[in-house]
């Protein structure tokens, strides 16, 4: 299930739009007598031909890309540069933003939409999406699915739980609480992720329930409802879906992890087949670091630096 | 002389072929400079590498390096901010962000900055969850000590990183421009000696040709040629010390031709062909500038007799010697040829015939006190008749034929005396032929 976003304004839906005349608020600065003569002109037949067959050309030339995000929450409605509604969609309204650039650069025609992150990867595969904004970590089995773009930024993984929960785990526990020393727990974690994949390597082993869910928010839920004693997630995600007003308040446990697939660099992810958009994705996004916009655009979401 | 004094002398004169030895100097200079621009380029790829690595590993790892000590101190400032939060909220966003930045994958790969983000992040929780005390905000403050020095050290690694490379690249760079200088003074060593090479072995060996040449033009003595080096060099100068050896031969034939040509083979004197070509051009020069000029005609008394009795050896010593005498006895400007036979024939410039004939009377007195040694003892004495005409006003032939007539005035009136003929226009008419004139003065011309 995808839900698709409003059309960025480089599109061509919005360079048509120029043609409902005097409505438009572009012409609003303008003098009367000139908004009244730049209409009759925009309006006549001969523009009309003309923009139908610079359309027509661009439309056979520019790159079309459909762009999935992986969705952060179950009824986001994130639009680029308006005021964000919760924190919990920074990370969703980051790769928007991201990928809004990152088409304008490849000067693609792009039509985004959101899917849970379990979608994405099979979404690419299917040729359903060319582009997937869904912060997934580079492994190996992966990399036998799709391809991945230059790295955007660093993730980890961290046990979450409440503290009454914690607190009673490190009782048992004789030192320090961690993934490894879990036993008979219930875990949730996010289907698809690698977290998951994880749990599901040693809930056996560890004798733990694996509670699986869309997202890490579905994940802080369960933690709160009591449907889950720990959620092991990606520790940005988490803490962008953390909300420090809620009580009781749920904290990290254990250290940051970075082996076992568990962390290390997020990518975009694409067809392996399409090597030359690959190309020019690492281009872009090359670019945008040396120029500054992809820091700034960091810097514009969230107040540390992960990358 | 050892061995190898007597090798390398070999050695040394030995002549090269010139196109094989500057071949063979190249060829060594080619494989030096090789050897260098090889050097050379054992640098440029050092510089290459490090500016490589500078580039693809330095830099991003000294940009991480400054990243992790951004992230250190942001760790460092939430951690305050824990502390000093307003609300409860703000204090708890606060510590979410320490455990975010605890869980960094950067602050994660370093053990430093691993165990004390993970101390900070448990010392922080503790402190939130159960209360801020001034006991705890000190032992705050030491953890966030440790953090500042910990982030200032890592930038000063990441300085130090770029600091490390680019000390290699400017060492690299030093020596590798000792290296071109070093290649640069090779080339003009080498373009030095080539250029000497070429003076010594080529250049001068030509100009020695030159000048050998010039000397063989202006006759004089040539230089002998120093043993070139070069092969080509030395054939040519043997070529032209050839040339110079036949050209010799030429020159000293030449001279033996002329003087056969111009001199008379018995008394060495003038020929008869040479002396009139002379005198002719002397008669006219003195008649260009009218000078006075006068022409003699002599003859031997009784030569007849004396080869008679003596013999014609006799007479040819007696010749050989007359031809001495008038050797000694004229001036030198005075020409004198063997006109035929016991006959001569003279030549006086600038010489009126007054004072002709006064040399001329010289000249007879002395032959007639000349003693001529004929050996063992024996000996004789001769004497001499001489017409003088003055050959100023007439030409050669004319003149020498009223000297020839005066010559036999001189013999009718006795012999041993001068006579000199009359101006031209009073020609005095030839007399009989006397006892040592055979023959017509204009037919004993022609001998």
């Amino acid at each position: 299930m995808t839900a698709h976003l409003p059309p960025p304004i480089c599109s061509p839906v919005r360079i048509a739009g120029l043609r409902r005349g005097c409505e438009s608020p572009r012409f609003a600065a303008l003098p009367q007598a000139a908004a009244k003569a730049l209409a009759k002109t925009l309006n006549g037949p001969l523009p009309a031909f003309c923009c139908a067959a610079l359309l027509a050309a661009g439309s056979a030339l520019a790159l079309e890309l459909r762009v999935v995000i992986s969705r952060a929450a179950e009824n986001p409605q994130p639009v680029a540069g308006q005021a964000m509604a919760s924190r919990s969609t920074l990370l969703a309204d980051f790769n928007l933003a991201l990928a809004r650039e990152v088409c304008r650069r490849l000067r693609a025609r792009c039509e985004y939409s959101y899917a849970p992150f379990a979608e994405i990867i099979p979404g690419i595969e299917s040729k359903r999406f060319e582009l997937g904004f869904g912060n997934h970590l580079r492994t190996a089995a992966r990399e036998a699915q799709v391809a991945f773009s230059n790295p955007l930024w660093r993730s980890s993984s961290r046990l979450l739980a409440l503290p009454g929960a914690a607190l009673r785990m490190a009782r048992q526990s004789a030192g320090e609480l961690t993934i490894e020393t879990l036993r008979e727990v219930r875990v949730a974690a996010v289907r698809g992720s690698q977290q998951h994949a994880y749990l599901q390597r040693v809930a056996k082993t560890q004798e733990l329930e694996l509670i699986e869910l869309a997202t890490v928010g579905e994940c802080l839920l369960a933690l709160d409802n009591q449907e889950a004693d720990f959620a092991f997630v990606p520790t940005l995600i988490a803490y962008l879906a953390l909300d420090a007003r809620a009580r009781p308040t749920p904290i990290f446990v254990g250290p940051g992890l970075v082996d076992d697939g568990l962390g290390g660099s997020v990518h975009i992810v694409l067809a392996r087949t399409d090597e030359k958009l690959r190309q020019q994705l690492d281009l872009a996004l090359d670019e945008m670091r040396q120029d500054g916009s992809y820091p700034r655009l960091w810097r514009r979401y969230f107040p540390f630096d992960m990358y | 002389m050892s061995d190898w004094q007597t090798s390398l002398r070999t050695w040394t004169q030995r002549s090269w072929p010139a196109g094989k030895a500057f071949a063979l100097l190249g060829a060594l200079f080619g494989l030096a400079f090789l050897a260098q621009i090889v050097w050379l380029a054992s640098d440029q790829r050092q510089v290459l590498e490090s500016s490589a690595r500078l580039l693809n590993n330095t830099v991003p790892s000294t940009l991480e390096q400054f990243r992790l000590a951004r992230n250190i101190e942001q760790l460092r400032l939430d951690g305050e901010r824990v502390f000093s939060g307003r609300t409860p909220v703000a204090r708890q966003q606060a510590l979410f962000i320490v455990s975010l930045l605890s869980s960094h994958p950067a602050m994660l790969a370093d053990r430093r900055t691993a165990t004390l983000a993970s101390e900070v992040e448990s010392f922080l929780v503790l402190a939130a969850r159960e209360g801020m005390t001034e006991q705890r905000y000190a032992e705050w403050e030491t953890l966030s000590n440790r953090l500042s020095l910990l982030a200032d050290d890592f930038s000063i690694e990441g300085a130090n990183l770029a600091t490390d490379d680019l000390q290699l690249m400017s060492a690299t760079m030093l020596r590798s421009q000792f290296k071109l200088a070093l290649v640069l003074a090779l080339v003009a060593v080498f373009v030095g000696g080539f250029l000497f090479l070429i003076h010594r072995h080529l250049i001068r060996p030509l100009q020695k040709m030159d000048e050998a040449l010039c000397e063989l033009r202006s006759g004089h003595a040539p230089t002998p040629f120093s043993r070139s080096s070069m092969a080509e060099i030395r054939a040519l100068e043997g070529a032209i010390g050839q040339l110079r050896d036949v050209m010799h031969e030429n020159r000293q034939a030449r001279q033996e031709l002329h003087i056969q040509a111009t001199t008379d083979s018995l008394t060495g004197m003038f020929n008869r062909r040479h002396f009139m070509a002379l005198a002719e051009e002397e008669l006219k020069r003195a008649h260009r500038y009218a000078r006075p000029v006068c022409v003699g005609m002599a003859d031997m008394d009784h030569f007849k007799a004396i080869n008679d009795r003596h013999g014609h050896a006799v007479g040819d010593r007696v010749l050989k010697s007359l031809a001495a005498l008038f050797g000694h006895t004229l001036r030198q400007s005075d020409w004198v040829c063997r006109y035929g036979g016991d006959e001569f024939a003279f030549l006086f410039t600038e010489t009126t015939l007054a004072e002709a004939h006064r040399l001329a009377e010289r000249l007879c007195q002395r032959t007639a006190e000349h003693w001529i040694d004929l050996g063992e003892g024996s000996g004789l004495r001769v004497t001499l008749s001489l017409g003088l005409a003055d050959a100023s006003g007439d030409a050669l032939e004319a003149a020498l034929k009223r000297a020839d007539a005066a010559l036999y005035q001189a013999k009718e009136e006795g012999r041993n005396r001068v006579v000199s003929a009359l101006s031209a226009n009073t020609p005095k008419s030839m007399p009989e032929h006397g006892d040592d004139l055979d023959s017509p003065a204009d037919e004993r011309w022609l001998i």
